[in-house]
């Protein structure tokens, strides 16, 4: 991750909308990049932790997917579509974490221990998901990786079926699969009690 | 103990450092790319100036003419009386029968242009070389890159055979036009009256023909002097410019020299301010060349009624060469003088001027 020492990020003024601000930083506007990452920086963050269970891997995500974006900017023929259009490359970009990370299990290099998943949601979590939460961290780690995406957008990061299938890039009758393969593949694993196979 | 959620917050410290990031990330690659495209349009510019100056330096290298192997210049005008071979600087050779006059027309980087007026000669055209040389006859052109050939006048036709390699051959009574000749081939190309005719040689030769006696390949007409062309004597309305001009370049083309002469005569006489009057005078002194003075006149005259630019040079140079060969010395350094006044890049300015001052 490339950091350098901490420089004013651009304040941003409520009335500037995204389509201004994406339409500024076209025209190669630094401060209206500025003010693109302060808005969605956040929310993106949190959907990569929540991807990727790990702060650095999603921190160097977000880094990747603004930096991709900004390169990009011209091809986004509507700028209200801006946040969709983010989210789809941080997924792409969290994909690519998931290869570097079995390219770098290859080379014998441990895995980052992953965060519980309990500690990825937001609050007001009942005792019952959080220990639903607590057995499928462990479990959802042996989903194949489209599939778990689907599933952790659509039930951590609290997605409609429509917005995960926006976000990975699939129609949505692949995204609703997808998730329908992580659900019934996790109560096969609970009721097996398989989980730490 | 950390709160849980701090794993998904982002407080301002660590959104400038991740801002940061991507900024200097972004500058970075913007460098990175310039450098590229620099990089991109230096190769470019290299390639397009190795291309374009590699082609030009090998344009200077080229000689712009073709000179005699001996390095002197090519004449003008050669009389098979007087020089039996002419032996070009690519390889090339010309042998010519003693009845045999030749001219220049072309002598450039692509092409070298001889005109047979009379008589025989044998070919040699070095293969693989960058000139395409082209024998002019009064009925039929003959074209080649790299062959081996002959080209004979005839009375009332013109004889091509090809000893090796390929020539083309056209003319108004070629079959078609236009004739392919391999090795072997030869053609007849006589006036229209009769009709031309390709002979297959059983077997092609494998070394050059000599150059008489020549096997007889359709009887020779005796020569029927041909008549100066008369003012139309009919009752039909009086010829227009149009129809004048088709007839001289129809008798031009058909090698009936005299009467081409006597229609661009008829020509200039009736329309003498016509723009293309330049042009006529220029095509018609080009014909008189037994009569260097009355082709000298002539291109006087052309360059007088004024000639497109591409034409003004050669004019004036033939000026010059038909001067100095009707005698007219005086005339022929007049013109000389002109074409070294008149034409600063002319090809001919240092024979000229090497003439004028051997001349004093």
């Amino acid at each position: 991750m490339q950091v350098r020492p901490s420089q004013p990020i651009a304040a941003i003024n409520p009335s500037v909308s995204d389509e201004q601000l994406v339409a500024r930083a076209r025209s190669g506007d630094r401060w209206a990049r500025a003010a693109l990452f302060r808005n969605h920086a956040p929310r993106l963050l949190r959907t990569l932790m929540r991807l990727l269970r790990n702060r650095a891997d999603a921190e160097d995500a977000l880094q990747d997917t603004f930096v991709r974006a900004f390169e990009h900017l011209d091809v986004l023929r509507e700028p209200a579509a801006l946040p969709g259009w983010l989210t789809q490359i941080a997924v792409h970009q969290a994909h690519r974490q998931f290869r570097r990370g079995t390219v770098r299990r290859l080379f014998g290099q441990r895995a980052q221990e992953a965060l519980p998943l309990g500690e990825l949601v937001d609050e007001g979590l009942s005792p019952e998901a959080h220990a639903d939460l607590t057995f499928a961290s462990r479990a959802v780690g042996k989903l194949p990786a489209k599939v778990r995406v689907a599933w952790l957008l659509r039930h951590l990061d609290s997605r409609t079926l429509e917005e995960v299938a926006d976000a990975c890039d699939c129609s949505l009758a692949t995204a609703k699969r997808r998730v329908a393969a992580a659900e019934e593949r996790l109560r096969s694993l609970r009721t097996d009690g398989d989980t730490d196979a | 103990m950390r709160d849980d959620r701090s794993h998904l917050a982002l407080d301002e410290q660590q959104l400038d450092a991740l801002w940061g990031g991507v900024d200097q990330r972004l500058g970075r690659r913007r460098r990175r790319r310039r450098a590229g495209v620099a990089i991109g349009a230096v190769l470019s510019m290299v390639a397009v100036v190795w291309v374009v100056g590699g082609t030009r330096i090998a344009g200077m290298w080229r000689s712009p003419v073709l000179h005699l192997a001996s390095g002197a210049d090519v004449p003008v005008r050669t009389d098979g009386a007087l020089v039996e071979d002419l032996a070009f600087s690519d390889g090339s050779t010309v042998h010519l029968a003693p009845t045999a006059r030749l001219e220049l027309l072309e002598n450039g980087a692509h092409g070298v242009g001889l005109a047979l007026r009379q008589g025989t000669i044998d070919v040699h055209v070095q293969p693989g070389g960058e000139r395409m040389w082209s024998i002019e006859t009064r009925l039929a052109t003959v074209q080649v890159v790299g062959t081996q050939f002959r080209v004979e006048h005839l009375d009332h036709a013109v004889h091509v055979s090809v000893t090796a390699g390929v020539v083309i051959v056209r003319g108004e009574t070629v079959p078609g036009r236009v004739r392919r000749l391999q090795a072997g081939d030869e053609i007849l190309v006589e006036e229209p009256v009769a009709a031309p005719v390709v002979v297959p040689m059983p077997h092609a030769p494998a070394a050059p023909r000599p150059a008489a006696p020549l096997r007889p390949v359709a009887p020779v007409v005796p020569a029927t002097p041909v008549a100066p062309a008369k003012p139309p004597v009919t009752e039909d309305p009086p010829p227009t410019r149009a129809s004048l001009m088709s007839r001289a370049d129809q008798a031009r083309r058909q090698g009936k020299i005299a009467e081409a002469v006597a229609l661009y005569g008829e020509i200039l006489t009736a329309w003498p301010h016509d723009p293309e009057a330049g042009v006529v005078a220029f095509t018609r002194a080009r014909l008189q060349a037994d009569d260097p003075a009355a082709a000298a006149r002539g291109f006087e005259q052309a360059l007088a009624l004024g000639l497109p630019a591409a034409l003004v040079e050669e004019a004036a140079l033939q000026r010059f060469e038909e001067w100095r060969a009707s005698g007219d010395i005086s005339a022929a350094r007049r013109a000389a003088l002109d074409y070294l006044l008149h034409q600063p890049h002319g090809e001919a300015r240092q024979r000229l001027r090497a003439w004028l001052l051997a001349d004093k």
